[in-house]
């Protein structure tokens, strides 16, 4: 076993790109989840309409025009989705926001293969990024790098809005206590929709980010959702810096344990969500987002 | 008219009716006592403020605006804060940000973080420690001084002496006066008895959901109040 | 109202250590007539091909027989114990692969390897449910869904292909006769359906025997106030556990039909969409009753037919959940009962 072929660079370099991506994912089912307190199983759907939005918006106007487009589209859609279904059932069980979330995302799916058809799409990376650039004397594909860069000052800015503004603040205290936040005035509607939106918005960016490095079909929101859910729960429900932690061990679990052991690597995830998840049978708690 | 005005009120928790024809005002200015045995009722009736019961009948106003049946955090909105019961400080947020929670409505007024500070300077040598690393006592004055920065017109207090030293609760006093005095009213669910005398003017008894008797604070040891407490 | 059926209670509390019978809800005795009815009506059903010779339409009848009996085990399990399984694919499916392995690996005959599925499926439903049956609802959904994702992911691990066939799948070629049908005459929808009805009607019997049972009764306490039922002296613990199997047992059921009726072992089979399909079957059907899940089985299949090609399925199956969660959280079979009250009473 070459183990320095094991922690090369451009392999570390996979690792952080994959986790960069799920990052952005996870935080906002996070986010959704520490909030509002539904496990948005459409979350992979809204992923594939970013990605497949983002198609469209790039042969149009450009990839840096969807990189900006492509979220506050998919920001409104959370406006939809918070007034739609999240309120009018709010009084409901987990499970059953959870299946009406199974069903929104069977019927965005649908939609997308309507609009685009099923054959997988090709988005490349934008002129500026389409090279490589030098990684410590190696080549390295410089959208990659635009990636790992971009993914990780998105929760950078999110962990800093969250620790240091009011609102995030907010935020904080109403994933931890809700009622308790409302008793103070807190008006946790507003609150709601807005981290809903910005939820939304963040698999809308994962989606266009995703186009250039992994493939844009329809499938695309199933698997990754799965991978999503096992690194949100297994980073701690609703909490933002577990989930950015998950999202980088299971890169390097995916990208290093490819080479080592395959089915290790296949099983890894998995078992870890079943420990995880019996460590505590008493199952979610409030997740507290931070 | 008063500021606060419950009329009729029916109230419980899911199915259960557990309020039943609640009838109290609460001035600014003035302190108002709520006693009886635990179960009574009391703090059902505070959280009613906020959207954490079922209101099945009748109405909770302040400042002539309806408070049942709207969203809980319109209430702080409108000058009602409280200090609940087990005072529910948040445990991952700093001193500071508990206290700046409670300034979430945008309510302005004298009481600012400063102010605050001012009125509880353990507060601010502790302001950067976790909202729950502190002793009883210390929390208390947290869940007060959290009430205050909403610049409330009345405040609603659930069992503030609960685990405190007699001294502790002594300080509690002077501080509710001194609230008092500056024109916010207090609505002060009590089993302390001397506390109640020492800081509110009028009292009523609950048992059972219902409010049996009223009476002035200063009368609340003779017989009859005592018996009512019995019930 | 939930999409987890409501369960009847009398409006005594819950059963006490003493005297569960006297204060659930009462169980309709059912005349002999009606029995005997149901009886010749289980018997008749397995000529059916003898008045419906299309094999097309029979196998039809066929596929919603087999997604009946996974949505039957789903249904039983969100009745009893309130608990919905994302990942029912994993015990059809994986019954399916128990059978392919014993017929392939091990060289059993086919009574041998459908047996031994059944039973390695119990055990193992046993097994993880000793683990998971605990769980809240919805990290007890996830669990299952992880399970159903991670025997999907193993099966296509190039490594094991000559064992499990990958991608690809396994074909199965067995011998010795199931009940006197050889493989051929199983892979034919008119020798294979009286073997799929009885089997649906079976695993019917079963859950609604299990349902009227005390341990029935037991669990649905449980399922309403599982602290009080505790403290009252209950075990709480080994009857869920119990009702998992069954689930799984019921649910393997459902996966080795499929084995022996197409003679393959597919990673489809696994996949959580598969799953998926007798979730939908069970919600839009409705728990509360034993055959709610099977009518929607059928609607499901009838769907699947009409709309099936035009790709309009899968919307339709989204609008489908939707709507039911929303409006109809107990199903079509729940809002029949609903409508005719004094007819259905559940045990």
């Amino acid at each position: 076993m070459d183990f320095s072929q094991l922690l090369s660079l451009p392999q570390l370099a996979n690792a952080l790109a994959l986790a960069s991506l799920l990052t952005i994912l996870s935080s906002g089912l996070a986010l959704i989840f520490g909030l509002r307190d539904v496990m948005n199983f459409g979350h992979g759907a809204l992923y594939m309409l970013g990605a497949y939005l983002a198609y469209s918006v790039s042969g149009a106007l450009g990839f840096w025009a969807a990189l900006v487009i492509v979220p506050l589209l998919l920001a409104v859609v959370g406006v939809v989705f918070e007034y739609g279904v999240l309120r009018p059932l709010r009084k409901r069980s987990h499970m059953d926001l959870a299946l009406v979330t199974v069903g929104i995302a069977l019927i965005v799916g649908q939609i997308v293969i309507k609009f685009w058809g099923t054959a997988p799409l090709s988005v490349s990376a934008p002129e500026s990024l389409a090279g490589s650039v030098s990684l410590f004397g190696q080549p390295y594909p410089a959208y990659r790098v635009f990636l790992i860069f971009v993914g990780f000052s998105t929760c950078a800015a999110l962990a800093v809005w969250l620790k240091w503004t009011r609102s995030g603040m907010h935020v904080r205290a109403v994933s931890s206590q809700p009622e308790v936040a409302r008793m103070m005035g807190v008006n946790t509607d507003r609150l709601g929709l807005l981290v809903v939106c910005l939820g939304t918005g963040f698999a809308g960016l994962a989606g266009v980010l995703a186009g250039p490095y992994l493939s844009v079909d329809p499938g695309m929101g199933a698997t990754i959702l799965i991978t999503c859910l096992i690194v949100v729960v297994v980073g701690g429900l609703g909490s933002i810096g577990g989930a950015i932690a998950a999202a980088v061990v299971y890169g390097f679990i995916q990208v290093i344990g490819t080479v080592l052991s395959p089915t290790l690597a296949v099983l890894a995830p998995y078992l870890l969500l079943f420990f995880v998840l019996l460590w505590r049978p008493q199952g979610f708690g409030r997740g507290r987002v931070a | 008219m008063s500021f606060i005005r419950i009329a009729g009120l029916h109230a419980g928790y899911g199915k259960s009716l557990i309020l039943r024809n609640i009838e109290l005002e609460v001035d600014e200015g003035e302190a108002v006592a709520v006693v009886g045995k635990n179960g009574a009722g009391k703090s059902t009736l505070l959280m009613s403020f906020f959207g954490g019961t079922t209101i099945r009948r009748g109405s909770i106003e302040a400042g002539g605006v309806a408070l049942q049946h709207r969203p809980g955090y319109l209430a702080a909105k409108q000058g009602v804060s409280a200090s609940p019961q087990g005072r529910l400080i948040l445990p991952h947020l700093s001193v500071r940000e508990n206290l700046l929670l409670g300034a979430a409505s945008g309510r302005k007024g004298h009481w600012t973080l400063d102010k605050v500070y001012a009125l509880f300077p353990v507060l601010q040598e502790r302001h950067d420690r976790m909202g729950t690393a502190l002793s009883g006592g210390q929390q208390q004055m947290l869940a007060v001084g959290r009430a205050l920065l909403a610049n409330p017109r009345v405040l609603l207090l659930d069992e503030p002496s609960e685990g405190l030293s007699p001294v502790l609760v002594d300080d509690l006093a002077r501080v509710f006066n001194q609230i008092r005095a500056a024109g916010t009213g207090l609505l002060m669910v009590e089993q302390h008895l001397s506390l109640v005398r020492r800081v509110s003017q009028r009292f009523v008894v609950m048992a059972k959901g219902e409010i049996i008797a009223r009476g002035r604070s200063e009368d609340i040891d003779s017989e009859q109040h005592r018996a009512a407490l019995a019930f | 109202m939930s999409a987890v059926p409501p369960m009847v209670v009398a409006p005594a509390a819950a059963p006490t250590a003493q005297a569960p019978r006297a204060t659930a809800s009462p169980r309709r005795r059912w005349p002999l007539g009606a029995l005997l009815a149901v009886a010749v009506l289980i018997v008749l059903g397995a000529f059916l091909p003898a008045l419906l010779k299309s094999p097309f339409y029979l196998g039809m009848l066929i596929n919603a027989a087999i997604l009946g009996i996974a949505a039957v085990a789903l249904g039983f399990l969100a009745h009893q114990c309130g608990l919905v399984m994302f990942g029912v694919a994993g015990f059809s499916g994986g019954g399916a692969y128990l059978f392919a392995i014993a017929v392939m690996q091990f060289r059993w005959n086919v009574l041998g390897a459908a047996a031994f599925a059944l039973l390695a499926a119990s055990v193992l439903s046993a097994l993880v449910g000793a683990l998971i049956v605990r769980a809240r609802p919805l990290p007890f959904a996830m669990l299952t869904l992880a399970l159903a994702q991670m025997l999907n992911s193993v099966v296509k691990i190039t490594q094991y292909r000559d064992v499990t066939g990958g991608d690809d799948g396994l074909p199965l070629n067995f011998a010795g006769s199931f009940f006197g049908l050889t493989q051929a005459q199983l892979a034919r929808p008119e020798s294979f359906w009286p073997v799929a009805w009885l089997a649906l009607c079976g695993v019917m019997l079963l859950a609604w025997i299990i349902g009227r049972s005390r341990t029935g009764q037991v669990l649905r306490a449980i399922r309403a106030n599982e602290e009080r039922m505790r403290f009252s002296g209950f075990d709480t613990y080994w009857p869920r556990v119990f009702a998992f199997t069954v689930t799984g047992f019921i649910a393997s059921v459902a996966g080795v039909l499929t084995a022996l009726h197409s003679a393959f072992a597919s990673p489809e089979l696994l996949d959580f969409v598969t799953g998926g399909n007798a979730l939908v079957a069970m919600l839009v059907g409705g728990a509360g009753t034993v055959a709610g899940p099977v009518l929607g089985a059928v609607l499901y299949v009838i769907g699947q037919d009409q709309f099936g090609a035009s790709g309009h399925l899968e919307l339709l199956t989204g609008i489908g959940v939707v709507v039911v969660i929303v409006a109809f959280p107990e199903g079509a079979m729940g809002f029949i009962r609903n409508t005719f009250r004094k007819w259905f009473k559940t045990p």
